[in-house]
């Protein structure tokens, strides 16, 4: 079941950088940020419940104790694209558009093995900050009257500030959800 | 099974500080890489939106406008260069398309404004207005022609083209790196700013449109020798 999961989720996110379905994320902003780059993060983070395996032993296993390295890594990926100006990037060059689809599939499938290998501490500080981060982006992006990405009318760009400070609650609720539980305090005991 | 175990055991233990200080190494690493790379995009921390970064950029080096042919209201055939080389005057672009009911209605007013003060102050030898049509399909010579109108529009001050080949339009947006996108209503919504031509066709300037003073100011600061 998982793999079907990983595969429909990767062939939605990644089918919507083509033709015809290119449309959406050239024309909203929504579909680009609250849309195609979180399936691409959940794509990455599917393929690292399978094979990350990868990460658990070797040289990479050494260089990420407590997942520190691959936390740094995601964050700046993530810094990256919430640079407006990367943003029209990705829509205008189909370079970029790969370039944008490789790093969030790396990136979710590092936070994957972060979140598995990290304990709760780092994990808090992480979230702490990045969602921290995307909620502060998304009130500006409400709140603004700049039309930030030039590729994206300022209408799509407050539904979008939305649907990120909805994603960023979705994602500590989550979180919470799952550190509080009976089962992960036994773990932790 | 129990000696793999403690054998597992006895490596982690051993290789703990090597962990560390590898993990530490690495880690240092992706923070510079990291860093240099979010400097590079953003100039510095310069430039944060396309529109900044292209700012950034025409200032640090100018660009010389193409060779397009345009056409004004009286279906005067023009090449965009060499309208620009042809006076001694320093040239405030902005783009437009006639059927415009937001954001070029503010851009028309505003040069309005600067076509005021351009005639208080005696500067129609210096500063010189042009605004281009990025909507060929629809806007032929009577289309100015009613938006010159529109906008009582001194032509000795203020002038008004569209592209003569359509097909050039993507050349010209590029150029001056306007993106326009289609909103309902057969309206654009489109990054609005002036746009500053010397007497050598280069593109030297782009500034938020702002109060008609403060534009002449910058634009007679430009024309400085």
């Amino acid at each position: 079941m998982k793999l079907f999961w990983l595969i429909t989720c990767g062939i939605v996110a990644i089918g919507l950088s083509f033709h015809p379905a290119r449309q959406l994320i050239e024309r909203s902003m929504f579909w680009h940020m609250a849309i195609q780059m979180p399936l691409l993060l959940l794509t990455g983070w599917l393929l690292a419940q399978r094979y990350s395996g990868a990460l658990k032993n070797g040289v990479i296993h050494r260089l990420n104790y407590e997942g520190l390295t691959g936390m740094l890594t995601a964050s700046f990926i993530l810094a990256y694209w919430m640079i407006p100006l990367t943003i029209d990037q990705a829509v205008i060059s189909y370079t970029v558009d790969a370039f944008k689809i490789a790093s969030f599939i790396f990136c979710g499938f590092i936070l994957q093995n972060f979140f598995a290998s990290s304990n709760r501490t780092v994990q808090l500080f992480f979230l702490g900050y990045s969602l921290a981060m995307l909620g502060g982006l998304g009130v500006y992006f409400i709140t603004t009257d700049l039309r930030l990405c030039n590729a994206y009318s300022l209408q799509s760009q407050i539904l979008t500030g939305k649907a990120i400070c909805i994603i960023s609650g979705i994602i500590g609720v989550v979180w919470l959800w799952k550190t509080t539980s009976i089962d992960a305090i036994k773990k932790s005991y | 099974v129990g000696k793999n175990l403690s054998q597992n055991q006895n490596s982690h233990a051993i290789s703990f500080e090597k962990r560390f200080a590898s993990t530490f190494l690495a880690s240092a690493l992706v923070v510079i890489i990291g860093v240099a790379v979010l400097y590079d995009i953003t100039q510095a921390g310069q430039s944060f939106t396309t529109e900044t970064r292209r700012r950034t950029q025409i200032e640090n080096q100018p660009k010389k406008v193409s060779p397009l042919w345009v056409i004004d209201q009286t279906g005067k055939r023009k090449r965009l260069d060499e309208f620009f080389q042809s006076s001694e005057k320093l040239w405030i672009v902005d783009f437009v398309y006639t059927q415009c009911e937001s954001i070029c209605l503010a851009l028309g007013s505003n040069y309005q404004q600067l076509q005021t003060q351009i005639k208080l102050r005696g500067l129609q030898d210096r500063i010189g207005l042009l605004s281009i049509s990025f909507d060929p399909a629809r806007d032929n010579p009577a289309a100015l022609s009613n938006y010159a109108q529109r906008f009582k529009i001194d032509p000795k001050i203020w002038q008004v083209v569209t592209l003569a080949d359509a097909n050039k339009r993507g050349l010209l947006l590029d150029e001056f790196g306007i993106m326009v996108i289609p909103a309902p209503m057969g309206e654009f919504e489109h990054n609005a700013a002036f746009h500053m031509v010397n007497n050598s066709a280069a593109l030297i300037k782009i500034i938020d449109y702002q109060s008609a003073e403060r534009v002449l100011e910058h634009a007679l600061n430009l024309q400085l020798p």
